[in-house]
């Protein structure tokens, strides 16, 4: 094992990092930007190295500045986390250049898993369903291809993320104007107009299968997460078992994740991600090859320590266990705790917490980045933390997930806190019947009218909030204002006291 | 204190009374009983009856306070600087405009006695309460003739330097 570990990244997965290498007696050391100075992962670590200014491509984005807060603190290896440097292939292999481990993929096999068309080609070749597409295609081609693919499709830039020259085209009429917009959004986007087709799955749950592998040829897989309550593809709450899926179901989801982990040459822990249809067959989406936010979701239902696992591999030890002794057992959800008003838009919040106290007890864990003071600043993601809820049932986790949100005490900032305490109690959730689409159909409703019984508690709550407000006024004006009268001070001090007025 | 707020567009006069330790009570016109507050860092806990919650209190800028209490969120109008500001309730203007005058410790110290209770009439110079700092009990007099507004002091509560003590509102004309 490392002697020590460079965990380069920040906020709650920084501190999971960390706490992973505590477990382990390994010494983690950390990076922090001019902004988190203060922040509770540079609290956490034994030591920390400033690698730049607020802005993210200043410094937790900069690669050349982070190895060498590595050197500079003696760390053997980088866990990069989530987001910022996790999926940058060239950094990956300029690490392994300067002789420090990257705790992730080696560089070919996440190169290939970042490039769609090569990801699509590689799942094909292992014998993984995929969405009907194409390969990429321009002009003609593209026309021609379409009518065997299917409507609706999906018209998807080949060099794209984050929908920039994506095209829904559901009318076969319509395909020559879009495909034309796509080309040229793509081209203004990525400098390549090159496209692919792909059909549409309507109402698809969105299901991933987590797998790890090693170094000797060991590749496992660790069941799934259902991650089908998403905000314009944003994850918001993800659980485990699926409440759509059945053990055959998994298995061969499962069988078909680790087939592709294979083809790709894939080695520690990675995400194949799958549309689940309504017909029960599942399609690859893509592979994420990085440490997942979701991760603990199968923590709580493997007893494993994924973090602990990919450093394990990280230093060249085996997995140490087959498929078959993998167990799974409960249910698991997580809620991703974010700075955002789900009553504005989802607008994102910044300001300071003012108290924050995690919730507790039985099942209920809260992996936060967060401190009572901390400050939320728009520079970087506004995932504050996130409660992760087990039991031996998805309806005890259900109700326990409910308890921990309304135990957790967030002041300062809005968060997303009441959006789960909303979906949690709905009935579609509860019924486990729903697909993506659930936060556009539901969310609205939720929001407006609540739960059922939540107007009566609100209406018995009011006097408590006036009272709350009255004592609030009552504070401020004790401390924001001074006094006036000072000609007629109401003092009448005598001898010594007054003699020390002025130096008070 | 008095004070009259506007909760989901209802006007609510309230009164807030300290006791010693940190503790407020807050009688609400109209209500059954007294409620309690506590501060913490966060906002207030808030006792009514058997029943106590955590109160997270936020903003203020324009004239409102947000308080969140078990995934509920109340906007009140506080009436400052809004329009149609409730005179009826007491509601100053805020600061110490409007006449008002704060009486604040001015070193650390003690309140041993109340003299006079909130809501009495008091005329300029009579005194208020008496207040020990530097082992020297003083007698602490009204700057202003008129109404005692906001009792912050209780007898035997140790006080910072600059705290309020009291506030003289002068006597509703109306």
């Amino acid at each position: 094992m490392f002697r020590r570990v460079l965990v380069a990244n920040r906020g709650e997965i920084a501190v999971r990092i960390i706490r992973a290498c505590r477990d382990l007696g390994v010494s983690p050391v950390t990076v922090h930007s001019e902004a988190d100075r203060d922040s509770l992962h540079v609290r956490l670590a034994d030591e920390s190295f400033e690698v730049g200014g607020a802005a993210s491509r200043d410094s937790y984005l900069n690669g050349e500045r982070v190895i060498e807060a590595a050197r500079a603190m003696e760390a053997e290896a980088l866990h990069p986390g989530y987001g910022f440097l996790a999926e940058n292939g060239d950094f990956a292999a300029r690490c392994a250049e300067r002789g420090l481990a990257f705790v992730g993929p080696p560089p070919e096999a996440m190169r290939r898993m970042g490039d769609k068309a090569a990801a699509r080609e590689t799942a094909v070749r292992a014998g993984v369903p995929v969405v009907p597409g194409s390969d990429i295609v321009a002009g003609k081609d593209a026309e021609r291809a379409a009518p065997d693919i299917g409507f609706p499709l999906l018209i998807k830039a080949a060099a794209g993320g984050g929908g920039m020259g994506m095209r829904l085209v559901r009318d076969p009429s319509d395909f020559s104007d879009s495909l034309r917009e796509a080309q040229s959004e793509a081209e203004a986007a990525f400098g390549d107009a090159r496209v692919f087709l792909e059909r549409f799955v309507e109402n698809p749950r969105h299901v991933e299968i987590q797998v790890f592998g090693d170094d000797f040829g060991s590749v496992v897989h660790l069941g799934e997460r259902d991650c089908s309550i998403q905000r314009r593809n944003q994850k918001l709450l993800e659980e485990s078992p699926s409440p759509a899926i059945s053990p055959e179901l998994r298995a061969g989801m499962g069988e078909a994740a680790v087939r592709l982990a294979r083809g790709a040459g894939y080695r520690n822990a990675g995400t194949v991600e799958f549309l689940l249809d309504p017909e029960g067959r599942f399609h690859f989406l893509e592979m994420n090859a990085r440490l997942q936010v979701e991760h603990p979701v199968t923590e709580l239902i493997s007893g494993l320590d994924l973090v602990a696992l990919q450093l394990r591999i990280a230093a060249g030890e085996p997995l140490g266990f087959a498929q078959s002794e993998v167990s799974l057992s409960g249910a698991a959800i997580e809620l991703r705790i974010t700075a955002e008003d789900p009553f504005a838009g989802f607008v994102p919040a910044t300001g300071r917490i003012r108290e924050f106290r995690p919730p507790a007890g039985p099942g209920v864990r809260c992996d936060a980045g967060i401190v009572s003071g901390s400050v939320v600043s728009p520079h970087y993601d506004p995932l504050l933390a996130k409660i992760i809820v087990s039991g031996p049932d998805r309806e005890t986790a259900r109700k326990r997930a409910i308890r921990a949100v309304r135990e957790t005490r967030l002041v300062g900032v809005a968060s997303t806190l009441p959006f789960f305490e909303r979906v949690l109690a709905s009935a579609p959730f509860r019924s486990g019947d729903f697909d993506t689409s659930f936060v556009s159909e539901h969310w609205s409703a939720l929001g407006r009218n609540g739960a059922d019984g939540e107007r009566a508690e609100r209406d018995e709550l009011a006097p408590l909030a006036l009272a709350a407000a009255a004592a609030e006024l009552w504070r401020r004006e004790g401390s924001n204002s001074h006094a006036s009268g000072a000609p007629r001070s109401p003092w009448r001090l005598a001898g010594v006291a007054e003699a020390h007025r002025d130096r008070l | 204190m008095r004070r009259t707020l506007s909760i989901d567009g209802r006007d609510c006069r309230v009164e807030v009374r300290a006791e010693a330790g940190g503790v407020l009570r807050v009688g609400i016109e109209g209500g059954d009983g007294e409620l309690v507050a506590r501060e913490t860092p966060g906002g207030w806990t808030v006792t009514n009856g058997r029943r106590t919650v955590e109160a997270g209190v936020t903003g203020e800028r324009t004239g409102e306070l947000v308080v969140e209490i078990a995934g509920h969120t109340y906007r009140l109008a506080t009436g400052r600087g809004a329009a149609g500001g409730s005179r009826g309730g007491g509601a100053a203007a805020g600061g110490a405009a409007g006449g008002r005058s704060e009486v604040r410790t001015p070193m650390p110290g003690k309140v041993v006695r109340v003299l006079r209770a909130e809501g009495e009439q008091v005329a300029a110079g009579d005194g208020v309460l008496v207040f020990e700092a530097m082992k020297m009990q003083n007698e602490v007099r009204a700057p202003e003739s008129g109404v005692i507004a906001n009792m912050r002091a209780a007898a035997g509560t140790p006080m910072e330097g600059g705290e309020l003590l009291f506030v003289v509102e002068p006597a509703e004309s109306a």
